[in-house]
């Protein structure tokens, strides 16, 4: 994996990105200004970054939400710098530590066509479910599969809300669902591994 | 606190643990597994990506992420939210994968 360097270019130029490789090989870390951009580039293997916060020059002071002391200046001066609401710190080492692996994936599909997924991944746990009227199926066999009916039900929904926002562009509401799918996966992945 | 009230809510408190014992929680005081002890469990790739991609969502999702929006502006902002959709379908794309792969738990032998 190549570190991150920063550069100066015009925001056109991420406009020009538009395959999923350039665009989040592209990290769009606006100066005030307008006009900065950290690139990252990314290898075989798909690393990808998501630095997505506001970057300050070192030399300014002022910042969003704090204001970096005197007595907490940071080196090399006159260095690009990202800012968090926690940290201020190096650009390289935070940028390095906010990487993670993406492995190559198909452009998002349709609300439709994902219907269809959800309702194919979700056919063998409603057959369990119906059967338990029945009798016929042990209880914690049932849990299980209500439990995995659950979440792929939740995460179908909060596609679809994602869906909407992004065609709504609605930043914040796009990141929510975002936030909620991330934590339904992690569930959905515990949850299929430890019965 | 009455004496009344106080019986009231020691009697729904014996229902209350009795519900969870039979559901199989033995304690109700018990803390809940966390998200990222659930991504922790998964390996040290899931833990890195929950750990950074929570972060970074938490920032447009929280209030105070007005102000990180303001930056962007709304010329931005359609990359960016193209990005989370890009991250959302890879998130449930894979979700659904881990479900379909337990599918023959559930299929009868």
């Amino acid at each position: 994996m190549r570190l991150p360097h920063m550069h100066r270019t015009s925001s056109a130029t991420f406009h020009g990105h538009q395959t999923r490789r350039e665009l989040f090989g592209s990290l769009l870390l606006h100066d005030f200004g307008g006009e900065l951009l950290l690139t990252f580039p990314i290898g075989v293997g798909s690393i990808v970054a998501l630095v997505l916060q506001i970057v300050r020059l070192f030399s300014s002071r002022s910042v969003m939400t704090g204001m970096p002391l005197e007595s907490t200046a940071i080196s090399p001066s006159g260095m690009p710098s990202l800012f968090t609401k926690t940290k201020l710190c190096a650009g390289r080492r935070i940028a390095r530590r906010r990487t993670f692996p993406l492995p190559d994936t198909n452009p998002p599909a349709s609300l439709e066509d994902m219907k269809g997924r959800w309702l194919k991944v979700t056919a063998p746990l409603s057959t369990v479910l119906a059967e338990q009227r029945s009798g016929a199926t042990p209880k914690g066999f049932t849990t299980h599969a209500n439990t995995l009916l659950c979440l792929a039900s939740e995460l179908m929904s909060n596609y679809t809300e994602l869906l909407l926002a992004h065609q709504g562009k609605k930043l914040a509401r796009a990141a929510y669902a975002t936030r909620n799918l991330l934590e339904l996966a992690i569930w959905t992945d515990y949850c299929c591994r430890a019965r | 606190m009455t004496g009344t009230e106080t019986a009231v809510i020691s009697e729904a408190t014996k229902s209350l643990e009795s519900v969870a014992r039979n559901s199989g929680i033995e304690a109700l005081d018990e803390q809940y597994l966390r998200v990222n002890q659930a991504a922790t469990a998964l390996g040290p790739d899931a833990a890195l990506a929950y750990r950074n991609l929570y972060s970074i969502l938490s920032k447009f999702v929280h209030p105070a992420a007005l102000l990180v929006n303001t930056v962007f502006g709304p010329e931005l902002s359609q990359p960016i939210s193209s990005g989370f959709f890009l991250i959302g379908s890879w998130l449930i794309n894979e979700a659904f994968t881990q479900v379909e792969k337990v599918h023959p738990v559930f299929l009868p032998s």
